[in-house]
């Protein structure tokens, strides 16, 4: 599976790409910003993303509308310190499908893969 | 008619090919002859045809004063068929040809010899045999600043390189002559060289090289040898030698060259100050003789007759017959030399050792380290160094969560700090685990590698120095006085009873004529030996204990050994 990392933070990419390999994804893009994720994910076709809300240049809310416009289906989630409930339903609303708060354990990041993974699956298996 | 073959005879001399030469004449059949020139029958000249030596041409003279008006491709049929050269349309269009040529010059009588050709063969195309021609190596740049010893002569050939271009056999056309019969040609032969298994013939003619080597180029075969068979000695002739694979010198090697191969070296004449360097095993048949400057080293085992004043590595055992002086020795396993004279220097012997002589009456400083593994030593004191590193870490990291686990809120860059920190910590374990797997591996090693032992058997001169390492450093004998052998030196065995057999008996050196035993005290200085680590403070670092973890060990052989044996018996 292609997944998309997207974050100005090496080492939360770092984090995620870890996590991913655990699970068995090797298949990993990295992108540090919400403009850069806009030039990468065309060609890269990606079948998850995690996306950061704040980073310079793009933010992630932003990248999020921006992709939505071109693509419906991708599954997204949001990570983020971002924990207001306003701004969890702007990002759903943007388009997100799942939502995790910084700090969260490795486990955590794991379990919200999977969900969304799992709930974004459903209706075409079905 | 003598006179008219004379005529043409001289025509021929003109010019016309000599041989087969046939001529018109009135002897032939009624109806060619009344055809022929009527001026050949006076006496004048006759046409002629002549067939190359090749057979593949048909060539007609004119001579001079041939009447022209009188030349018919009748008569000359006829010449023709009193040649063998059978009608036919080619040779009719040949003829025809040259007559009318001779009408064009506008003469009745012609003033000077005409040769044409009337009829040709067809030539034969030669067959082409197979052949091989073996690839020129790259010329390598070493500049003229380089040193020589570098240049060396000896061609090493890649896996996968191409070593010679194979053209494939051309089989020939047969070809015809003027009369009509086949110019057969042999058929092409194959390829004599044999190519063995070691090299590939590819379709497009190339023949690479399947594995690292040297060539063999004969009449017979082509392939590549494991085995590079120097005939001379190493020297300037030959320069630096760097191989895969094998290398059998039959000379010596000279001072400052360098001979390395990834498997074994093997010199029949003496080795002066050079650096040899063996994947495998290294043979000195007429031993090494350093001057203080030489290098041995391999990965296996080394035997020579004497060697003196070298730096020697060996990964396993060490033979020398009888004498090894002015040395550094590192032996991965056992030294054997029970006729062998060490001298000056040290040997480390990390499997245990057996020799003549220690030492020189004169007390020259000799050392011999028997159950001591430096590399494996320092292995386990990094391991130590790094869990203890690892453990700080964590430490440290574990204060910080429950610094940032005490704030009601976190900024965006502590938020994603408590993210890296708990990451971190889910990392610490396994890393610990890990850590601690290695350590006890390279104890084990430890254990089943040295051998605190040493067999002296004829004798150890006042001055010697014989150092039994051991788990917490070890001890430092220094003899204080002769001793003759066979003896025996003997460190604590640590197979669980450390404690116990270091306080009943310490090291002991053993009389093997008689089988009695007495304190080293006895016979030199103790004192303890601190350049081996001290594995028991490393164990306790990471929570183990030494001897229970000997024992373990110890156990497992011994059940596995059990096992063997139980499989064995069915």
């Amino acid at each position: 599976m292609r997944i998309l990392l997207v974050d100005d933070s090496k080492t939360m990419r770092n984090i995620q790409r870890a996590v991913l390999a655990q699970l068995g994804h090797t298949d990993i893009l990295e992108a540090g910003d919400g403009q850069d994720a806009l030039s990468k994910a065309p060609a890269f076709r990606p079948e998850l993303m995690l996306v950061d809300w704040n980073m310079p240049n793009m933010d992630g809310l932003t990248f999020v509308k921006a992709w939505r416009a071109v693509n419906k289906t991708t599954p997204i989630i949001m990570v983020t310190t971002e924990a207001e409930k306003a701004r969890v339903i702007e990002a759903i609303k943007a388009g997100v499908n799942n939502y995790v708060v910084k700090p969260f354990t490795p486990d955590l990041l794991s379990q919200r893969i999977t969900e969304t993974l799992a709930k974004c699956q459903q209706p075409a298996t079905a | 008619m003598q006179q008219g073959r004379a005529q043409v005879g001289g025509a021929s001399n003109s010019g016309a090919p000599p041989a087969q030469t046939s001529r018109a004449t009135l002897a032939g059949p009624a109806q060619d002859a009344r055809a022929l020139p009527v001026s050949a029958s006076a006496g004048k000249a006759v046409p002629s045809l002549a067939i190359a030596h090749d057979r593949l041409s048909v060539t007609l003279t004119l001579p001079v004063g041939c009447d022209v008006a009188s030349l018919t491709l009748g008569a000359l049929i006829v010449l023709a068929k009193e040649r063998e050269v059978p009608d036919g349309p080619m040779l009719r269009a040949g003829l025809q040809g040259a007559i009318a040529k001779a009408a064009a010059t506008g003469e009745l009588l012609l003033s000077q010899d005409m040769h044409e050709v009337v009829l040709r063969g067809r030539a034969p195309r030669e067959s082409v045999d197979a052949s091989i021609a073996l690839e020129q190596p790259p010329v390598e740049n070493v500049g003229e600043a380089g040193d020589a010893r570098v240049r060396s002569s000896l061609r090493v050939i890649r896996r996968g390189e191409t070593i010679a271009r194979v053209a494939s056999a051309q089989a020939g056309e047969d070809g015809c002559d003027v009369r009509g019969n086949v110019l057969a040609v042999k058929p092409p032969a194959g390829l004599r060289v044999k190519l063995d298994s070691s090299v590939r013939l590819l379709g497009d003619g190339r023949v690479i090289a399947l594995r690292d080597g040297a060539l063999r180029s004969t009449h017979e075969e082509l392939g590549i040898d494991e085995c590079f068979a120097i005939e001379s000695g190493i020297d300037f002739a030959t320069g630096n030698v760097d191989v895969p694979g094998d290398v059998r010198v039959a000379g010596g090697v000279a001072d400052c060259f360098v001979v390395r191969a990834s498997r074994n070296v093997e010199v029949r004449k003496l080795v002066d100050a050079a650096t040899l360097e063996a994947g495998r095993d290294l043979t000195l048949h007429a031993g090494a003789a350093g001057r203080g400057q030489g290098k041995l080293s391999c990965a296996r085992d080394l035997v020579a007759p004497c060697v003196s004043g070298f730096v020697v590595r060996a990964g396993r055992h060490v033979r020398v017959e009888r004498e090894l002086a002015e040395c550094e020795v590192r032996v991965g396993g056992a030294f054997t030399g029970p006729l062998c004279a060490v001298v000056r220097g040290e040997l480390i012997a990390t499997g245990g050792a057996t020799l003549g002589t220690l030492g020189a009456a004169s007390g020259a400083t000799t050392t011999l380290v028997v159950g001591w593994h430096p590399e494996l030593d320092a292995l386990a004191t990094r391991l130590s160094e790094l869990r203890q590193r690892a453990a700080q870490a964590g430490e440290a990291d574990a204060k910080r969560v429950r610094e940032l686990g005490m704030r009601d809120k976190l900024s965006a860059s502590e938020a994603e700090e408590m993210t890296d920190l708990s990451f971190r910590s889910m990392e610490q374990q396994p890393l610990l685990a890990r850590l601690l797997g290695a350590f006890r591996s390279v104890q084990e090693q430890l254990a089943k590698a040295c051998v605190p032992e040493a067999t002296i058997t004829q004798r150890i001169e006042a001055g010697a120095t014989v150092v039994l390492a051991g788990s917490a450093g070890g001890v430092q004998a220094v003899f204080s006085q002769a001793v003759r052998g066979p003896v025996r030196i003997v460190g604590w065995r640590e197979r669980g009873d450390m404690e116990a057999t270091k306080r009943d008996h310490g090291p002991v050196i053993v009389d093997e004529s008689t089988r009695s035993a007495s304190p080293l005290s006895s016979v030199a200085r103790l004192s303890a030996w601190t350049r081996g680590a001290n594995h028991e403070a490393l164990c306790k670092a990471f929570g183990l204990e030494l001897h229970v973890l000997l024992a373990s060990f110890a156990m497992r052989e011994a059940s596995k050994a059990e096992g063997e044996r139980l499989r064995k018996a069915g």
